[in-house]
């Protein structure tokens, strides 16, 4: 049998017990006026700092965010009902703050950096504070490098750049979530050895889960875990359930964690879903602390909230490591309105925005990007060549066909060059239709938007577009794989690519026809 | 307004005018009386405070208790504050005044909470010590606490100096607590 020294034991103890010094320890403390709904109002703490950390008894801890003339405001992040009014709190001496490191990714966190995947404790060695000032014009340089999200209508008409703020917006139930998820897993590539030897950095994801059910946020880590997209990816949840001072600073960890990668020349991507959940908590936050409220009752400073988050994306000069953090903040509107207040601040803010409608997702046209109200201000300098030179048709036949679809619907004799329009228009649409957890690779979207602007597809009925695109996409593959390697690798679409793409098409063309004869 | 407010500007003012008139050693002592009298008596503090005495009687109350103790300036105070119904405030004024007290003669309150009796000299030491670390004039409190199991705590204003058994077994238990697992 096993036996245990008694020496052994004594020299464990010693060894655990060197580091410790029964020196006199001073602290700073106050007393618990008032406790209730989320906050507390505390008496004493005379030299704590605004957006300190402080505990109060059972290692709860809170965040000061009002100093008045007798009494100290904070908000606890934890269960207020084990606090009692006279329970001494206690200053911690630092600002609210959380771990970073490579040990986050593929795990599940709370804002505070907490594991609650249950794999056990995070090892990381450094900790950022969450509320950091945005970078100066200095550090900055402007966006380059395309981020690829996988989905066509969006890479060709509305490119998005790494260091990039790109506003997610709709209804409910629009697929806003999918978007972001996608881009997510879109990411994955990155992380490729053959993305390293054409010189695309790798993408590391955060995605920040604010005030949604846990089982939606249950159902994203489950996809991005089968997707293989967690090995890259921290999801951050501070859920409908959790107290409203952690839906509010959630956001911030996320781009606390962001900036980790970013400061250390990496690129990374943050997913802040959602923006208007978290101005909600943080209604709730202000009007408990007794601010004055404004419009809608939010507080004066609801634009500060978001500006200041949004402003930590970045692409950082060469000087500095030149790496990135891109943001993709996501805000969900009621009824279409998109001129409501927290909408029209964010959509202010950001450098774009990805406009999802109902009426679109309900016809069936998934993802139900609206192109012609969605943009991007500064993705075009980012997008890779070769596809900017194709997506400048695709926007412009797409415009063209929304503006004679309305005459379409009379049904009224229409003359020969505004049929080809619509027809060329329909299979378009129908074109940048997409799966759910389906990225397609930037080489192929080009090669399916280039044949389809390109009239190749004229005699091909509108039901089968999709059909066509992924056996047309198949034979490059297998025969003409030549193409979508001089892609990837120049990013340029030159004659020899084109005159290479116009011989598969032509050589294909025929025995897709045939196919569909023998399907009947 | 908050009451620590009120309580403020009526301390202030009677400070300022006590300094103008060099009576500020007189008042000073005079308003320690009517200090530790109040906490003394939880009654005389009720009786403030209700709504139901009339002013006149708590007036009357006052300076019964007052008049032959303190000097006329202290007494009119008192008068002046029941005259603009600020009873209810008078223990919070009188305490102000004497943190105002302290601060302008720079003295600092400090609470020592041991697990046994301190001797005189321990005490002397103690005392050396924070007016070393303070830089101002210590006014100790003594209290005895089984809880602390031994050493002692020094509370000042909001800073605390814990040099308890208790804390350093709770800062032993947190230590080995976090290392647990790094230990194998």
């Amino acid at each position: 049998m096993a036996e245990v020294r008694p020496d052994e034991v004594s020299a464990i103890l010693r060894r655990q017990l060197a580091g410790f010094e029964n020196e006199v320890d001073v602290y700073d403390v106050g007393t618990v006026l008032q406790v209730g709904d989320g906050i507390a109002r505390i008496y004493g703490l005379s030299k704590v700092m605004v957006s300190e950390l402080i505990e109060f008894p059972n290692e709860i801890f809170g965040m000061v965010l009002n100093l008045d003339e007798d009494s100290v405001g904070c908000v606890i992040f934890g269960d207020y009902s084990m606090i009692k009014e006279g329970d001494t709190v206690r200053r911690t001496k630092r600002v609210a703050s959380m771990p970073v490191g490579e040990a986050m990714l593929g795990r599940v966190i709370n804002p505070l950096g907490v594991p609650i995947d249950g794999k056990g404790p995070i090892h990381t060695e450094k900790f950022l504070p969450i509320e950091r000032k945005a970078l100066g014009v200095i550090q900055r340089q402007p966006v380059k490098q395309p981020l690829q999200t996988g989905i066509v209508a969006v890479d060709a008409m509305i490119p998005i750049g790494r260091g990039q703020r790109e506003l997610i917006i709709g209804d409910r139930q629009t697929g806003k979530t999918a978007v972001a998820i996608d881009t997510i897993i879109n990411q994955k590539y990155t992380h490729s050895e053959d993305a390293k030897k054409v010189g695309i950095k790798p993408v590391y994801c955060i995605y920040v889960a604010v005030g949604q059910k846990s089982s939606t946020i249950a159902q994203v880590v489950a996809k991005l875990q089968e997707y293989g997209a967690m090995d890259y990816t921290t999801v951050i949840v501070a859920s409908a359930s959790e107290p409203a001072p952690l839906q509010y600073i959630g956001p911030y960890s996320g781009a606390t964690l962001g900036e980790y990668f970013r400061d250390s020349g990496r690129d990374a991507l943050v997913v802040y879903d959602d923006l208007s959940k978290q101005a909600a908590a943080y209604r709730e936050v202000s009007l408990l602390l007794r601010r004055p409220p404004g419009r809608e009752a939010y507080p004066g400073d609801v634009f500060y909230l978001h500006s200041r988050l949004l402003e930590r994306a970045s692409k950082l000069s060469d000087a500095e490591g030149g790496g990135s953090l891109t943001a993709l903040p996501v805000i969900e509107t009621q009824q279409g309105d998109v001129s409501a207040y927290i909408p029209t601040n964010v959509i202010s803010i950001t450098d774009g925005q990805i406009y999802l409608e109902p009426n679109l997702f309900n016809a069936g046209v998934r993802p139900a990007i609206n192109v012609g109200i969605s943009v991007s201000r500064v993705g075009g300098n980012a997008q890779n060549k070769a596809m900017k030179k194709v997506a400048g048709s695709l926007k412009l036949d797409l415009a063209q066909f929304r503006e004679l679809e309305a005459f379409a619907k009379f049904g009224s004799d229409l003359d020969k060059a505004t049929m080809k329009t619509l027809s060329k228009g329909a299979r378009l649409v129908e074109l940048l239709k997409q799966g759910l957890y389906q990225p397609v690779p930037v080489e192929k979207q080009i090669v399916s938007v280039y044949v389809g602007t390109n009239d190749y597809m004229e005699s091909i009925a509108v039901e089968d577009i999709k059909r066509f695109e992924k056996e047309f996409l198949e034979f490059v593959e297998l025969k003409y794989n030549d193409i979508f390697e001089k892609i990837r690798v120049e990013k340029v679409l030159d004659e020899q690519v084109t005159d290479r793409i116009k011989k598969a098409v032509e050589e294909f063309l025929p025995k897709f026809k045939k196919t569909e004869l023998a399907a009947v | 307004m908050s009451n620590l407010n009120i309580a403020n500007r009526y301390a202030n003012a009677l400070m300022k005018l006590a300094v103008d008139k060099s009576i500020f050693d007189a008042v000073s002592s005079d308003i320690e009386l009517v200090y530790n009298t109040m906490r003394s008596s939880r009654q005389l503090q009720v009786a403030l405070c209700s709504p139901v005495i009339r002013p006149e009687l708590k007036l009357k109350t006052l300076t019964e208790i007052f008049q032959s103790r303190i000097s006329p300036v202290s007494m009119d105070f008192i008068q002046f504050i029941v005259k603009k119904n600020r009873e209810d405030m008078l223990f919070n004024i009188v305490k102000q005044f004497l943190e105002l007290r302290d601060k302008k003669l720079g003295i600092v309150n400090a609470k020592i909470i041991s697990a046994s009796p301190l001797s005189d000299e321990q005490k002397e030491k103690l005392k050396l010590r924070f007016e070393e670390l303070t830089g101002k004039k210590v006014r100790f409190s003594y209290s005895l606490s089984n809880n602390i199991i031994g050493g002692f705590i020094v509370r000042v204003n909001d800073t605390v100096y814990d040099a308890s058994l208790r804390h350093q077994l709770d800062l032993l238990k947190d230590k080995l607590l976090k290392e647990n697992y790094s230990m194998n």
